[in-house]
């Protein structure tokens, strides 16, 4: 016999959501909506864009609420359709970027026994916190797609690994170079805004 | 053999940490109580999470969201209405 698939939501709040429950459906809308919205700004829509898209995404898991199976979270659900609905708003906007550039990087800055040639500066080394996330804004913004919203969801909105990984359709090892791409890409990016910075005081 | 500074940033910004066994992992955290370079590298990998959060948790305006809530349940309930299928909620 098959094994019964493992229900991760709360089975009386999928039960709601299977039947359209209308309360248990406006409390999903009211629970998410936050997390959505920042999301949705995190992977670089405007404010009124983010909105848009967040309003398409719970109007169209609404619709399809009978489907909803327990199998994961709500918001792994939600996440996932956002971010469908998110790079095809970015379709052809976007440089796809699949350049493995920052791997060099990092190799780079060790050794040829893999000891650092060129350590890290440490954390306080860049300037004043506002400034700091400000330029991590901008960096963030030049991080291809995929990276971003791997750093996103699991720095930001606090997803577990196995999380962004139904969400983004990935295995736990291209997670891990996602995040790793995406963490180097960002430490590299401030790094050099940070030095730049430095400069310009100096002048 | 003994784990490198390479081996040691990669495993932390990919959180592959667990695939090391045991013995390793104990190493690991050995290197980064004495490697200078690599207790810097973690502790910027953890700035920047928090300065991310920082960035991005900005608080939303309560009027707004509500009136998006609004928007989309009035939404789904017309669309609901609209549609032929019996599978619509009964009123």
């Amino acid at each position: 016999m098959a094994a019964m698939p493992k229900m991760i939501e709360d089975p009386s709040r999928t039960q709601g959501i299977r039947v359209r429950d209308p309360e248990i459906l406006q409390a999903v809308v009211k629970a998410n909506l936050p997390m959505l919205l920042r999301a949705a700004r995190g992977a670089g829509l405007s404010e009124d864009r983010a909105e848009d898209v967040v309003q398409e995404t719970l109007l169209t898991f609404l619709a399809r609420a009978e489907e909803f199976d327990g199998r994961a979270r709500v918001r792994t659900w939600l996440y996932g359709i956002l971010l469908k609905k998110i790079s095809r708003a970015f379709e052809g906007v976007r440089r796809a970027q699949e350049t493995e550039e920052i791997d060099q990087v990092v190799e780079a800055r060790f050794s040829d026994t893999g000891r650092w040639a060129q350590p890290p500066r440490g954390p306080d080394a860049g300037g004043d916190r506002e400034r700091v996330r400000g330029w991590l804004l901008e960096c963030l913004d030049g991080l291809p797609d995929r990276r971003r919203q791997a750093f996103v969801l699991r720095e930001v909105e606090g997803l577990s690994t196995e999380e962004v990984c139904k969400v983004l359709e990935v295995s736990p090892n291209n997670l891990g170079v996602l995040l790793f791409r995406a963490r180097n890409g960002l430490r590299e990016c401030l790094e050099t805004k940070g030095l730049r910075g430095r400069h310009d005081a100096d002048l | 053999m003994m784990p490198t500074c390479e081996e040691i940033a990669r495993l932390l910004a990919s959180e592959q940490l667990e695939q090391a066994g045991p013995v390793r992992r104990l190493l690991i955290r050995l290197h980064l109580l004495i490697c200078d370079g690599c207790g810097r590298y973690a502790r910027e990998l953890e700035a920047l999470g928090e300065t991310a959060r920082d960035a991005l948790r900005v608080p939303l305006d309560p009027e707004r969201l509500e009136a998006l809530e609004r928007t989309i349940l009035e939404r789904a309930a017309r669309e609901d209405s609209g549609g032929t299928s019996g599978s619509a909620v009964a009123p």
